[in-house]
């Protein structure tokens, strides 16, 4: 017996779910889903869910993640009860459920500390390149130490106990015993889906027009090889022609595609572009910043100009902390991650599934 | 044993004697028949096209026909000729049932100079081709007994004048709700007295005791506070409240309404009456979903007027109501119950008085448990805002309904969601309200009773036909509006009780009125006034009069319904009912029990409209020619000639059905496994 | 029409179907003078297309045609077919209307309907009384049980070969016939223009117009009617008899989704709320359908059973006792099956157990909703005749007066004010008849 708890729906609004309780479940929305299958029927079933509040079976349901937001539901919901956008929602309360610090629930649900923890990051970096006495290269050198010390730290104190806590909640509480060689056997699940998002071609409009997965594509690629590109070959200090320019290519690429997808949510186009949160605006933008700056302080080291424009460099260094501390561990960086372990999970369940029949 | 019976034979044979002297009855020698295919509802299983022609064979018959609708206005302008043209004397129809087309097919002869009961009705479609669809054979032996009967019937139908009584240009209202004060507000603008009858003491029913109410938000007693103010204005209305209808006698026309006003007694003339007494809510049993076992169980009609009283917070019982839970189709939709229909207006109802605590009071939650949510029409835009609201809806099954029980001071409700794949959902709520729908009112078998109107499967009051006459009930001169007739909403109500207005408007507005002369009829030489038939009439229709020196039977012709029940008590066979004399229906059985010789070939299948044209294509569709040098002398099917001819399917559908539809092709039987037909040209 | 009509008028009956009719008749049996227009050829309204009607399934046709003949004899009732309404200006209390007759180029007085000319007439046009699922000539009857029953051409598609006027025995065929102005007084105006039903095109996740064997209900009812278009009842893309048909409710109905789909035309918009009619059409198409094919499989595909009035509950369980299947859920889309067998594959939720759904159906019929028809509005020139949001005309005492509208001495009947099923509409325009009677008699004295 489950019991219902009326006030998710405050709960959830607050993570930028709208009208969704105007549904009166036709099932439409599942039925023109492109990626609902019959082993994992959404979205009405996580609308009915969050309707009745029944948040035990919505934390542990990996349907939220199968979601890629390609918006048919929501175009077409007879009573526009914006099913995607729960979905979406959905993902965002996920998110803050499975951070075990809790920090991320409270950005999502309040502008101002968001805002406020962007504004002291601002100060602390601000503070410590102006009032710390530092040389400028110094600054430069600790820039890139902080960039390695951060990936480590937010990944082995946030992002992995979060990851383990998601196992927990949609794999071992619902009490699938899948063994070990399951784990190993679904394991290109996890990196097909985490490079490629091979699932987002499902959508029926990507299938007539895969410029959007593309963009998506190459915007992932430019992320995590430029993140490589800066971390291990250390652009902003490194004399290889060859390293410089596919810096540059890739901090352009970034800045390129954000701004298409930046235009994409201020006209509008397509459904999931309609209800942007501030969190899907930080997202987008701080991207976009940090391929910009990163490019523009790239630029100005080649232009021997970065020690008259240092500010650039404080600029991109303020960017870079508030989105590795802010954005990557609590914020939609996550979602990447959540997205392609709940494909993962999945994967598992089928398959331990099966080795049961 | 009595001297009459003894003396019987002499009797009836006398009977008939002056019966015939007196109303000189010739017997018709000129018959007109039409049978009628009715599109196929007759012809599909009774072989009209034959008995058609084995008709024109009868004594008398001069015209036989078959029609595809004899109800058609073509087919009523071709009796009218006939009739003119053939000197008809008599005509017979052989279609549906007399209670629909009677009218019809009278105001045909009428209009051919004919006398309307020089007709007969033959149903050949609800007592016979709709009965016996299983055995076509039998069917089409039964109908040309049945035709013979009508044919037979109408050689002795007398021509007829109807009764013309003086009508009272009063109305008589009973129940001042809000259907009855609107129709008497307009029968009185249209120049009727009315009377208004209440039996409670103030008028308005059970909209003056509402809140307020959905799709214009207005409050119940404003809106029955102007309608009354209005019905004050009008002096040809005169309302009596308090009061009881204590007896009915008379007819349309002439009502005498028996009403007793607290101590007086009251006698009202009046030429129809309006039956507008409304409905009662059910009263859920002790026990449904908790109702009188826990005190936090309550009605609709509670519930509304606990918001009505309260002000800035929803406070029962000294308990804030946080939260409520409505559960629907209480006493409705009881597929096993006594209340098999939907109530109609609950669902709505309850979703208004949700949005009624929104608008008034903050952050009560709504539970609706409900089976379907049935907001029709505009009312849709209700149960969208109160999903907006956030209002939960759980749907449940009949089978298994909601368990509403009371755990430590908490009503708690338990429910398998059909929406969440029957999950089994329990709550608490505050307040558990029972959608509750409408019944007949308890004192309505009294009405009915004394008004003589029958009540349906669901024991509300009876119309005559829901659309045909959606007003009228089977006792003349007596209308039904509003709820008394079944479950409605107030739009709904006050359109059927103006609908009922008019009726009676088009009755009584000259002060006289017509009425089928279809009664009883006493034989004065052999009547001996022995009481018999008094006794039975329902009616009070037979009163003893003296005649020749003895007492008699007499009829009041107004009062009489023609029942009938009279004639089987004389014990001297002395009354009867016009046009269904002894003559007219012994004539009937023997007509029935003729012989019949059917010709059981069953091939007689030929297209109405073509006739045997054969039609020259010069100058038609290309296509058209193509199908017919396809066909040839080839039988074939749609897929076979689209892709013999290269056009797609459903081009060459429309166009050989267009073809066939005019008489260039005709199917040629099914293919073997029965899914497409085959066509061929007609020759 | 008559030459010499008179022009004063206590009402004039903007529509001939149900509900214009039962409120003329109502009119004229209480000795008012009233004006029937009507646009189309024939009196009857969408009531005469259908096959039979719930609760009773009495045949439409039983109902219809004794109204229609009794419309169209009454002493007191003149008909105006093929007629538009120009324009309605309110002066001193009275109503002045300017009508035009459209010609129908065959002499009313002359014409017997022996329909020898549409027999000879070589071009074939779309049928709408069939909901153009067959062909008809282009002069012809408007359908066999017209009133009035005369010929009329549909001049932009004639050829002019005259091989009607060559075999017109009483020379009723007049090529050369203008439309006609007239101009009448009434004191009261009743509007019953109906209703039109949703367009299935402008649901194109259906794809209705795409496929043949998706057809519209009201399709469906001419399939089923005697008077049916075909030899048998048969679906459209091929002449198959079909055994396994599937009904979307709420087409174009409860929707607030229209006008976001794809080749949405300019008209289309959304339809928020319900259309009162079409699960019981539904209903008692498949009840039909059960008695006529009974090896077929006949599905409901439904958002909730809305079957309300008396009887109609009883109506629902009686059909599911027959054996239609009930699924709850609305169909996403539909499909062709890729065999060019003509069959379509529907996709839906099965509400009841959560499971994702392709079914393959041989015929599908669209439950299409009621929308407004209010154009008539346009021609009420000095005074406003107003509308609700819904585009209805708005009924202005909803509760205690449900005829009146904005303009004193205008009253609505049936569906113009929303949907309604026969019995209601009939009911409505009674109470029609009792508040224009009230008025006329009050303005006479």
């Amino acid at each position: 017996m489950s019991h219902i708890n009326p006030d998710f729906a405050d709960d959830i609004t607050k993570f930028g779910a709208k009208d969704f309780n105007l549904c009166f479940n036709c099932g439409n929305c599942t039925a023109v889903c492109s990626l609902s299958t019959n082993d994992a029927t959404f979205p009405r079933e996580m609308i009915r869910y969050s309707t009745l509040g029944l948040e035990d079976e919505i934390k542990s349901s990996l349907k939220p993640w199968l979601c890629y937001y390609c918006g048919e539901c929501s175009s077409d919901c007879p009573r526009q009860a914006n099913p995607g956008e729960l979905m979406m929602s959905l993902r965002r309360w996920l998110t803050a459920t499975y951070d075990w610090t809790g920090l991320s629930g409270l950005l999502y649900k309040h502008m101002s500390v968001y805002i406020g923890g962007m504004i002291a990051l601002l100060a602390a970096v601000v503070g410590f390149i102006y009032y710390s006495g530092l040389s400028k290269e110094v600054v430069m050198h600790y820039g890139h130490l902080f960039e390695m010390f951060a990936i480590a730290g937010v990944f082995a104190v946030i992002l992995l106990p979060n990851i383990i806590r998601m196992w927990y909640f949609t794999v071992i509480k619902p009490k699938v015993k899948a063994p070990i060689k399951v784990y190993f056997k679904a394991l290109s699940e996890l990196f097909v889906h985490m490079f490629t998002q091979k699932r987002f071609l499902g959508c029926e409009d990507t299938k007539e027009n895969r410029t959007r997965w593309l963009l998506h594509f190459i915007l992932v690629l430019s992320y995590l090889s430029l993140l490589f590109t800066t971390v291990f070959l250390d652009w902003f200090s490194t004399s290889s022609t060859f390293v410089i320019w596919l810096g540059y290519v890739e901090s352009a690429a970034i800045f390129i595609i954000t701004t298409v997808f930046m235009s994409m949510r201020v006209r509008k186009t397509d459904a999931m572009h309609k209800h942007s949160q501030p969190s899907d605006w930080f997202f987008v933008i701080w991207l976009f910043l940090m391929g910009i700056t990163s490019f523009a302080v790239r630029l100005l080291i080649d232009l021997n100009l970065i020690n008259t424009l240092f500010w650039v460099f404080t600029i991109h260094f303020t960017v870079l902390v508030q989105w590795a501390l802010i954005i990557v561990p609590f914020g939609k960086w996550t979602h990447f991650l959540y997205r392609s372990f709940a494909m993962y999970f999945e994967r598992i369940i089928g398959l331990n599934n099966q080795l049961k029949k | 044993m009595s001297p009459l019976n003894d003396d019987k034979d002499s009797i009836t044979s006398s009977f008939y004697l002056t019966k015939q002297t007196s109303f000189r009855i010739a017997m018709k020698q000129r018959i007109g028949v039409y049978i009628c295919h009715c599109g196929g509802n007759i012809s599909d299983y009774v072989d009209v096209e034959q008995l058609s022609k084995l008709i024109a064979n009868e004594d008398n018959v001069v015209i036989s026909k078959d029609v595809m609708f004899a109800c058609s206005d073509s087919t009523q302008k071709d009796m009218v000729q006939d009739i003119n043209d053939q000197k008809l004397d008599a005509i017979v129809v052989a279609s549906c049932t007399p209670k629909l087309h009677t009218h019809t097919f009278r105001n045909v002869a009428i209009r051919a100079g004919l006398n309307p009961y020089n007709y007969t009705q033959v149903n050949v479609r609800e007592q016979c081709s709709w009965a016996h669809s299983d055995k076509p054979m039998d069917a089409t032996i039964k109908a040309y007994g049945l035709i013979r009967a009508g044919i037979n019937r109408v050689k002795y139908s007398e021509a007829l004048e109807n009764i013309e009584i003086t009508a009272q240009k009063a109305v008589g209202v009973i129940g001042a709700g809000i259907s009855g004060m609107r129709a008497a507000v307009d029968l009185a603008r249209m120049g009727n007295h009315v009377y208004l009858i209440e039996k409670e003491a103030n008028v308005g029913g059970r909209v003056a005791e509402s809140g307020k109410l959905f799709m214009t938000g207005e409050n119940g007693k404003d809106v029955i506070d102007r309608l009354y103010k209005r019905i004050k204005e009008i002096p040809e209305i005169t309302v009596f409240t308090n009061a009881n209808l204590d007896k009915v006698s008379g007819s349309i026309g002439d009502f005498t309404l028996e009403v007793s006003v607290k101590d007086e007694a009251l006698k009202l003339n009046v030429g129809a009456v309006l039956v507008t007494t409304g409905f009662d809510f059910y009263q859920p049993k002790e026990g449904e979903y908790g109702y009188k076992l826990s005190d936090n169980v309550i009605t609709l009609q509670q519930f509304n007027k606990l918001i009505e009283t309260s002000n800035d917070k929803l406070v029962y019982n000294g308990n804030a109501i946080k939260s409520v839970a409505y559960i629907y189709c209480v006493g409705s939709r009881q597929s096993k119950g006594e209340n098999k229909y939907c109530s109609r207006q609950c669902c709505s109802a309850a979703i208004h008085s949700s949005l009624n605590v929104h608008e008034k009071f903050s952050g009560v939650k709504a539970f609706h448990l409900y089976r379907d949510i049935r907001t029709y029409g505009k009312q849709e835009l209700l149960y969208t805002e109160s999903s907006r609201k956030g209002d939960i809806y759980i749907k449940y099954e009949e089978k298994e309904p909601p368990a509403v029980e009371v755990k430590n001071n908490k009503t708690v409700i338990t429910v398998k969601d059909y929406l969440t794949y029957k999950k089994e959902l329990s709550f608490d709520v505050d307040l558990v309200v029972l959608v509750t729908g409408m019944v007949p009112r308890s004192d309505s078998n009294d009405i009915s009773s004394k008004l003589k109107i029958p009540t349906g499967s669901d024991r509300f009051f009876n119309e005559i036909h829901p659309k045909l006459k959606p007003v009228e009930t089977v006792i003349k001169g007596v209308y039904i509006g509003g709820t008394c007739q079944g479950p409605k909403n107030i739009t709904e109500s006050v359109q059927s009780s103006l609908a009922a207005a008019s009726k009676i408007n088009t009755i009584l507005r000259k002060g006289t009125l017509e009425l089928e002369p279809i009664v009883a009829r006493v034989n004065a030489e052999t009547c001996l006034w022995c009481e018999k038939c008094a006794a039975v009439c329902e009616y009070d229709a037979i009163k003893p009069i003296e005649s020749n020196g003895k007492m008699i039977a007499q009829v009041n012709t107004s009062t009489c319904v023609g029942c009938g029940i009279c004639g089987p008590v004389c014990p001297s066979n002395s009354i009867e009912i016009v046009q269904f004399t002894d003559n007219e229906i012994e004539s009937m059985i023997d007509g029935f029990m003729e012989k019949a010789e059917i010709n059981t070939k069953q091939d007689s299948q030929e297209n109405e409209i073509s006739s045997g044209k054969q039609i020259k294509l010069n100058g038609f569709p290309k296509i058209w020619r193509e199908i017919a040098s396809a066909l040839d002398d080839k039988t074939l099917t749609i897929p076979q000639l689209s892709e013999q001819l290269g056009v797609e399917s459903n081009v060459l559908t429309w166009h050989l059905m267009t073809m066939n539809r005019y008489g260039v092709v005709e199917p040629a039987g099914l293919d073997e496994d029965e899914a497409y037909y085959m066509y061929k040209l007609k020759k | 029409m008559p030459e010499n009509i008179s022009n004063k008028y206590d009402a004039v009956v903007i529509g001939g179907g149900i509900a214009g009719q039962e409120t003329a008749l109502n009119l004229a049996d209480m000795d008012y003078k009233v004006l029937l227009v009507e646009k189309e050829l024939s009196i009857g309204g969408k009531m005469i297309q259908l096959s039979k009607v719930f609760p009773t399934l009495d045949c439409a046709a039983c109902i219809t045609t004794p109204k229609m003949s009794e419309t169209a004899r009454h002493p007191n009732i003149t008909l105006m077919l093929n007629t538009d309404v120009i324009e309605t200006v309110k002066t001193n209390g009275h109503f002045d209307i300017t009508l035009n007759i459209r010609p129908r180029y065959v002499d009313e007085a002359l014409c017997t309907g022996c329909q020898q000319c549409e027999w000879v007439c070589p071009k074939v046009v779309e049928d709408s009384y069939n909901s153009n699922m067959v062909g008809r000539k282009a002069i012809s009857i408007p359908f066999s049980l017209a009133n009035p029953k005369i010929a009329a051409i549909d001049m932009e598609q004639c050829l002019h070969c005259k091989k009607c006027e060559k075999v017109c025995v009483p020379k009723a065929i007049d090529y050369n016939m203008q439309p006609k102005r007239v101009n009448v007084e009434a004191t009261s105006v009743i509007v019953s223009t109906g209703f039109n039903l949703f367009k299935p095109k402008n649901k194109p996740q259906y794809g209705y117009g795409k496929y043949p064997n998706v057809i519209d209900a009201m399709q469906m009812d001419r399939l089923i009617a005697p008077t049916r278009p075909y030899n048998s009842l048969l679906r459209p893309g091929d002449g198959k008899v079909p055994d396994n048909i599937a009904y979307i409710l709420c087409t174009g109905s409860r929707d607030s989704s229209i006008e976001n789909a794809m080749g949405c035309s300019a008209e289309c918009s959304n339809n928020p709320i319900c259309s009162q009619i079409c699960c019981m059409y539904s209903i008692k198409q498949a009840q039909l359908l059960m008695g006529a094919l009974p090896l077929a499989d006949i599905t409901i595909y439904y958002m909730d059973i809305r079957a309300f009035g008396k009887g109609y509950e009883e109506f629902y369980q009686q059909a599911k006792s027959m054996g239609v299947n009930f699924i709850k859920g609305k169909v996403a889309k539909v499909t062709p099956k890729e065999d060019n067998s003509g069959n379509l594959i529907l996709r839906y939720e099965d509400v009841a157990t959560g499971k994702l759904k392709e079914v393959k159906h041989d015929l599908v019929v669209l439950s299409v909703g009621v929308l407004p028809n209010s154009g008539i509005v346009k021609t009420f020139t000095n005074q406003k005749l107003e509308l609700d949001d819904q585009r209805f005309i708005k009924q202005v005492d909803e509760l205690v007066s449900p005829s009146l509208t904005s303009i004193e001495g205008v009253f609505v009947a049936g569906t113009a004010a929303g949907p309604k099923d026969i019995p209601d509409s009939i009911l409505s325009a009674g109470s029609a008849a009792s508040e224009a009677a009230s008025y006329i008699k009050r303005f006479s004295n």
